[in-house]
């Protein structure tokens, strides 16, 4: 479409879009009920974990917040609790359908989905709900109701409130276009108003201008500010669009997303407007687009509106849709069980769009039924591996399915860029020659009134002249008659008018006939340029259906790389489930296989620390032996350095003698003998052979000490090693043991980064599970839910519409005997005081809890406003105050605290409390006095009023 | 076919992908801790934003475009300021001494000279579009620089009573808080519950959700971390208790009477003083409204007037963030939802204009003494540098560490942070 824009001019539409009412497959199975195809469908595609059935108190409470919009009251707990009946799930379903609570919840729910909590500009919220209830009431059909508002104009007082949906959002093109598509179709085209959607490839801005081109027409009416804003249409106006990245232009006529566009044919000016604009003055086209729209829409309902409208019935009663978020269906986030869509789609069309119907149905269902807890165990974990790698090849195929099927699309867009390229130049001539038609038609207009007012005056001058010369007749007798000079002069005057006056007669004769061949030839004008307009409107009109031809191919080539895509989509989700329960299967595997050998490596070190003391005791007598050892070589060393100096001594005196004997010879050589040196030398032989004998026995004396020594000194030595030894041993076993112990510690903090590992594979479980609605999640209520059901906890829920009741029954007391219609009506007028009541005490809660009017309601968020609100506000405190037979006065009439806790337990959280449930409450309750027991029971029943579990539904 | 019309660039998609990938799809959109990590490119310091708003449309030419001795220029001189060269309205002496600090955008072009289309642009970054809602800068920069730690409001409004419907799909946890000088509602013990009884019925609250946690899922874990909502939901009672706990924040006769001298006692004195309380809090968010500017007769005598009373408590307040070295890490911007005709009219007013005017920041991220822009001697035109509330927009949230090309992922949808199509001013950032 580049550069060359798509231009209808004036439209007709010559049919609707093509519709698919049923798809095959729901006809072929009329035996079994709808939650039994359900269930047969959701169990056939079991993938992961599946939780098991719930329990009745779960049920109860689950069943109470989705159909009546509050938890069940105590006494409702209790009846459903005791009731041995097989049945009972089921006919507690149809006992809820049935109430008048359920038309007011739906109401609300449907509020919700419709409008988003806007209201107050132009359509109280009230009267807009209220429209909604007596549509439940009377059992009006989800697709009537989507009917009346759609075509409600605002001008009716009748479906005034239903016009809300157009009126609230200002008639504004863009916000209806967005949420016409959003809530009917499924799909949030707003990315795409300004380009093709940079994210999502399904969502086309060529699609967001063909919703647009519904609107586009239309505005805000309020000509007087004191009167109600209404809606108008023009008859003109399109859905110019240019991408603000490629600057591709396009233009839509009406068109839903992914459908094919309505045949439309241009229009004469002269055919255009039923009221034609003018100021001041509300203009309604011949042919109106909204109108359109509701019709098409609700006539003959696509898949797509059915399968939207399925879906988000099914995620008020699951918390989320089969298409999550419920505004984001396309082929890269399909729903996760698709034929299942289809099907309840399909069903709910069947049905007749009977919406309470439906509802009991997926009430019924086992898939509604099951638990919010996840078993952990799985069944093989080898099988899930072979199923895993079965589903990796699954999704690689089909992902290459898809890119193939993608790949065609662009000669196909060439191929429509082409046929609008040929229309292009018909075209501009067509509007060319409405242009010229509707100016003709303009001059034709200003000729003929030219004419008509010229008629008027040539008649009024007709009549003039003729008075004039009845005047000139009569007087004209009378002047003949009767002489007189006056007379003559008055005739004469007369005469003079009469002539002057036909004369401007002829004039405007003249004048007339000019105007009248002039209009004649604006009136030929006009019927060639109508010719030439409608030769133009008839030339064209091939080359549109060549256009639509080729769109439609695109389109159907779309939605064919679209089914690839849902495929290839969902086997990447299994994918991912089954790849989270091998994750977790395996890391749960290491855990067992790291606390094994954490416990191995415990043993080890206990044993060689029991190993290594053993050591250590020996150790102290071979240190003993030692240190004996050591002494004795010491002391054995010491004797002997005593025996070797005396040794030496003596061999020293033995030395100095012998010398002493050689001298004494040389002198006796040199000298001869001296005086009595001769005597001195036997003296001095006898001492030398005593010292002699004296080292001979020295010395042996130290050989046999030094033969001592060294084996003392050998025993030190072995010793030495014994004990060197042992003391190596003792260090090896400490390192030993460090080195476990360290290894010890490795092995525990891989055990905890496995068991983190391990939680974010579980996690993941948990997530991709309940996405496939294997077990229940946990959702916020909505403020209505939330705020009710503290009502109905507290006992103040009764309180607030037993008064109310009262107070309509003094004011207005009951007919003696009513007829059926009275009681009817009665019963209505009483049920709507009692709601009305319950209304205002909550609407603090709505205005805190709730999201702002026209952003996503269903996005939780938790604000210390609202937390600060429920701690310190009156509200609340009020509630909590015993009086009558509300909560905390029954809890404090209760003496035993198990009692306490059982009744505090199914009050609140609709359940028995467990066992280390009441004995917290009677700790709690212990831990005061006497006289602070009410305060205690205020504080208990807060803790659980704002405990997690109360806050969702689960 | 695939991903033909990518929003303007690559870096859209990636700063996406990064995003989403460090956040984990999913749960964004449920409190987003640690966000302003992700995003701010690791900045280590907490940063914050003070907007100051002149409302009804202050004149460009007595404040930071001064014309004087021309048609245009109206009765007033210009005077130097503490940066050589940069000449401001003499209608704001105090100010002028701290020009160091601040920096000027003169070639502002917002296209519009309506009120409330003004007041939008200026404050969401965007052109009001039919159908669609953007969030509020002050939502913005609360979601964005959350402190999950701090239970005090992200975005506070003042003078304003009351939660604020300005934060569109970021959801009301992010919305304005206005505040008027009085502490939050129900932020004080009722009078017949003692703290500890309090605190006891608290831990039997925590209990409870304990034994849920434990209960949902039967899993191997008792974090229950799979369920954000429910721990989001819980952290809501502590961030209470906490918010109790730091009540006087808002109480602004805990600041010395000097102080309030110093700033003046009235209104807008009173509000700038308390902006600071609020700051040295460390609220990522403030805005403080000083009206009304809107002089379509007697421009000169209102400014004046006006000026007086915004010049001193303004001056102060950046002196006295710059001293207590809290100006490097808090943006402060003073803007208007357009300026004023240059052409004086027959009532000595000055009329909307968007075409050619200026607005002033400092502080965090911003290069002090920087003027980008500038208008032709009779200030009719812009003649370079022209930049729009886009670029603007981006300006200030790159200025305080966000990457304004990233997204935000809220149910399932991305949500850029500031208009794809446009780009920070380079220049001023420092």
């Amino acid at each position: 479409m580049n550069g060359r824009s798509r231009f209808l001019w004036m439209i007709v539409t010559c049919c609707a879009t093509s519709t698919t009412l049923v798809s095959s497959s729901s006809r072929a199975d009329k035996t079994h009920s709808l939650r039994e195809r359900i269930d047969r469908l959701v169990e056939s595609r079991r993938i992961g974990p599946v939780a098991e059935r719930c329990d009745d108190p779960t049920f109860a409470r689950r069943v109470y917040l989705d159909l009546l919009g509050r938890i069940p009251t105590l006494e409702e707990t209790k009846e459903f609790l005791s009731d041995p009946a097989a049945d009972k799930r089921e006919r507690l379903v149809d006992r809820l359908l049935d109430s008048p609570e359920c038309d007011r919840h739906l109401a609300v729910q449907l509020d919700l989905l419709l409008m988003e909590r806007r209201g107050g500009k132009h359509v109280k919220s009230k009267d807009f709900r209220s429209f909604l209830l007596e549509s439940l009431r009377d059992d009006r059909s989800y697709l009537d109701i989507v009917r009346t508002i759609l075509a409600a104009d605002g001008t009716d007082e009748k479906t005034r409130a239903a016009a809300a949906f157009y009126l609230e959002r200002d008639v504004e093109p863009h916000a209806l276009t967005r949420d016409v598509g959003r809530i009917f179709f499924g799909v949030d085209l707003q990315c795409a108003q300004c380009h093709n959607h940079p994210l999502v490839d399904d969502y086309h801005q060529s699609d967001y201008y063909g919703l647009h081109a519904y609107f586009v027409r239309a505005s805000l009416f309020r000509p007087n500010r004191k009167k109600p804003a209404v809606i108008a249409e023009r008859a003109t106006g399109e859905s110019d669009f240019r991408s603000v990245f490629t600057d591709r232009t396009g233009r839509s006529g009406p068109r839903f997303p992914g459908g094919s566009e309505s045949a439309e044919t241009s229009r004469r000016p002269q055919d255009r407007y039923r009221v034609e604009p003018a100021k001041n003055v509300r203009p309604i086209p011949q042919v109106s687009r909204l109108s359109q729209l509701a019709e098409s829409l609700t006539a003959g309902p696509s898949t797509e509106f059915n399968r939207t409208a399925a879906n988000r019935l099914w995620a008020m009663l699951f918390g989320r849709g089969l298409v999550d978020p419920v505004d984001l269906h396309h082929s890269r986030n399909p729903a996760c069980y698709p034929k299942l869509l289809e099907l309840i789609g399909a069903e709910f069309a069947n049905s007749g769009y009977d919406i309470k119907g439906f509802l009991g149905e997926l009430a019924k269902s086992r898939v509604y039924q099951r638990s919010f807890q996840i078993p952990t165990a799985q069944p093989n974990p080898s099988l899930i591996a072979n199923e895993l790698e079965a589903a990796k090849r699954r999704a690689k195929e089909l992902s290459e399915k898809a890119e193939q099927a993608d790949a065609g699309l662009a000669a196909l867009v060439d191929k429509l860029d082409e046929a609008l390229a040929a229309a292009e130049p018909l075209r501009k001539s067509e509007l060319e020659k409405l242009n010229q038609a509707a100016d003709s038609l303009k001059k034709r207009d200003a000729a003929n009134a030219k004419v008509a007012s010229r008629k008027k005056e040539f008649d009024g001058q007709e009549t003039k002249v003729k008075l004039i010369q009845d005047a000139v007749t009569t007087t004209k007798a009378a002047s003949e008659a009767i002489k007189d000079p006056e007379l003559s002069a008055a005739l004469s005057t007369l005469q003079k008018k009469a002539a002057d006056f036909g004369k401007r007669l002829e004039e405007i004769k003249k004048a007339r006939d000019k105007e009248q061949a002039a209009a004649e030839t604006a009136e030929s004008t006009l019927r060639a340029h109508t010719q030439e307009a409608d030769k133009a409107i008839a030339a064209r009109k091939p080359l549109e259906a060549a256009i639509r031809a080729e769109r439609a191919k695109l389109l159907e080539a779309r939605e064919k790389a679209a089914e690839w895509w849902t495929k290839s989509t969902n086997a990447q989700r299994e994918v991912r489930l089954l790849q989270a329960v091998v994750d977790f299967e395996q890391a749960r595997g290491e855990i067992v296989a790291s606390q094994r050998a954490i416990a191995a490596s415990e043993a080890r070190i206990v044993k060689q620390e029991a190993a290594m003391t053993a050591v250590r005791t020996s150790l102290n007598p071979l240190e003993a032996k030692r240190h004996e050892s050591q002494a004795e070589v010491e002391k054995l060393r010491k004797q002997h350095d005593r025996l070797s100096a005396e040794h030496r001594a003596a061999k020293k005196h033995h030395h100095d003698l012998a010398a002493a004997i050689d001298q004494v010879a040389h002198v006796r050589e040199k000298n001869g003998d001296l005086e009595h040196l001769a005597d001195a030398v036997p003296l001095l032989q006898t001492g030398l052979a005593k010292l002699t004998a004296n080292v001979d026995r020295r010395t042996k004396a130290l050989a046999a000490h030094e033969r001592l020594l060294r084996a003392a000194s050998a025993t030190l030595q072995k010793r030495e090693a014994a004990w060197k030894q042992a003391r190596q041993q003792l260090a090896t076993m400490e390192a030993s043991v460090t080195k476990e112990i360290d290894a010890l510690a490795r092995k525990r903090t891989s055990l905890a980064s496995q068991q983190s590992t391990a939680e974010t594979h579980w996690n993941a479980v948990i997530d991709q599970s309940v996405r496939r609605f294997n077990a229940c999640d946990s959702t916020p209520l909505t403020p209505e839910q939330f705020a009710t059901s503290i009502l109905v906890a507290t006992g103040q829920y009764d309180v607030l519409r037993k008064a109310a009741i009262t107070k309509l029954d003094n004011e207005s007391p009951a007919p003696e005997k009513p007829s059926a219609g009275q009681r009817d009506e009665r019963d209505r007028k009483l049920e709507k005081a009692a709601s009305d009541a319950v209304d205002s005490a909550i609407s603090t809660f709505v205005r805190l809890y709730g999201a702002e009017p026209g952003q996503l309601q269903s996005q939780f968020f938790a604000t210390a406003e609202q937390s600060l609100f429920l701690s310190n506000g009156t509200v609340l405190q009020s509630w909590l105050a015993p009086t009558g037979d509300n909560l905390t006065a029954r809890l404090l009439n209760q003496k035993r605290s198990e009692d306490v806790a059982t009744e505090l337990y199914l009050s609140v959280l609709s359940r028995p409390a467990t066992k280390g449930e009441a004995e917290d409450v009677g700790r709690y309750l212990e831990s005061r006095p006497e006289k602070e027991r009410s305060a205690a029971i205020q504080e208990l029943c807060w803790g659980l009023l704002t405990s997690s579990e109360f806050r969702f539904r689960h | 076919m695939k991903r033909q019309a990518n929003c303007g660039s690559a870096a859209h998609e990636i700063a996406r992908r990064h995003f989403l990938g460090l956040l984990g799809a999913g749960t964004a959109g449920l409190g987003l801790l640690g966000a302003n990590r992700v995003l701010g490119g690791l900045k280590e310091q907490n940063r914050r934003v003070l907007v100051v708003f002149l409302h009804g449309g202050v004149s460009q030419l007595e404040t930071w475009d001064p014309k004087p001795m021309t048609k245009t220029g109206g009765p007033f001189r210009a005077i130097p300021t503490k940066v050589p060269g940069i000449h401001i309205s003499e209608l704001l002496p105090k100010t002028a001494q701290h020009m160091d600090k601040l920096a000027l955008i003169r070639g502002l072009n917002t296209h519009n000279n309506d009120h409330s289309k003004g007041y939008y642009q200026m404050r969401h970054g965007r052109d009001r579009m039919p159908g669609l809602d953007f969030p509020h800068l002050g939502a913005v920069t609360a979601r964005g620089l959350e402190r999950p730690q701090s239970p005090l409001p992200g975005f506070i409004r003042v003078p304003s009573g009351g939660r604020g419907s300005d934060a569109a799909y970021l959801g009301p946890r992010y919305g304005s808080i206005g505040v008027n000088g009085k502490p939050p509602v129900n932020s004080s013990r009722p009078a017949t519950l003692t703290e500890a009884a309090d605190l006891a019925r608290r831990e039997f609250r925590r209990r409870a959700d304990e034994r849920f946690a434990r209960n949902r899922h039967s899993g191997p874990f008792a974090t229950d971390s799979g369920k954000a909502e429910t721990g989001i939901y819980a952290e809501s009672y502590d961030q209470a208790l906490r918010l109790m706990a730091k009540r006087d924040v808002f109480d602004l006769s805990h600041e010395p009477q000097r102080d309030h001298e110093r700033y003046g006692k009235h209104d807008f004195g009173q509000h700038c003083l308390l902006a600071r309380r609020l700051l040295e809090n460390d609220v990522p968010f403030v805005e403080v409204t000083h009206r009304n500017y809107d002089t379509h007769n007697e421009n000169f005598s209102f400014h004046l007037e006006q000026l007086g009373e915004f010049d001193t408590p303004f001056s102060c307040l950046v002196q006295d963030l710059h001293e207590r070295g809290l100006l490097e890490s808090t943006l402060v911007v003073v803007m208007s939802e357009f300026g004023r005709t240059p052409k004086i009219n027959v009532r000595y007013g000055r009329d909307h204009w968007g075409k050619s005017w200026s607005i002033c920041l400092g502080g965090a991220g911003i290069a002090p003494g920087t003027v980008v822009g500038k208008t032709n001697e009779t200030g009719m035109e812009v003649v370079d540098r022209e930049v729009d509330h886009g670029e603007l927009f981006h300006t200030y949230l790159q200025a305080v560490g966000l990457d304004s090309h990233s997204s935000f992922t809220i149910g399932g949808r991305d949500f850029p942070l500031a208009d794809p199509a446009k780009s920070p001013i380079k220049e001023v950032l420092s």
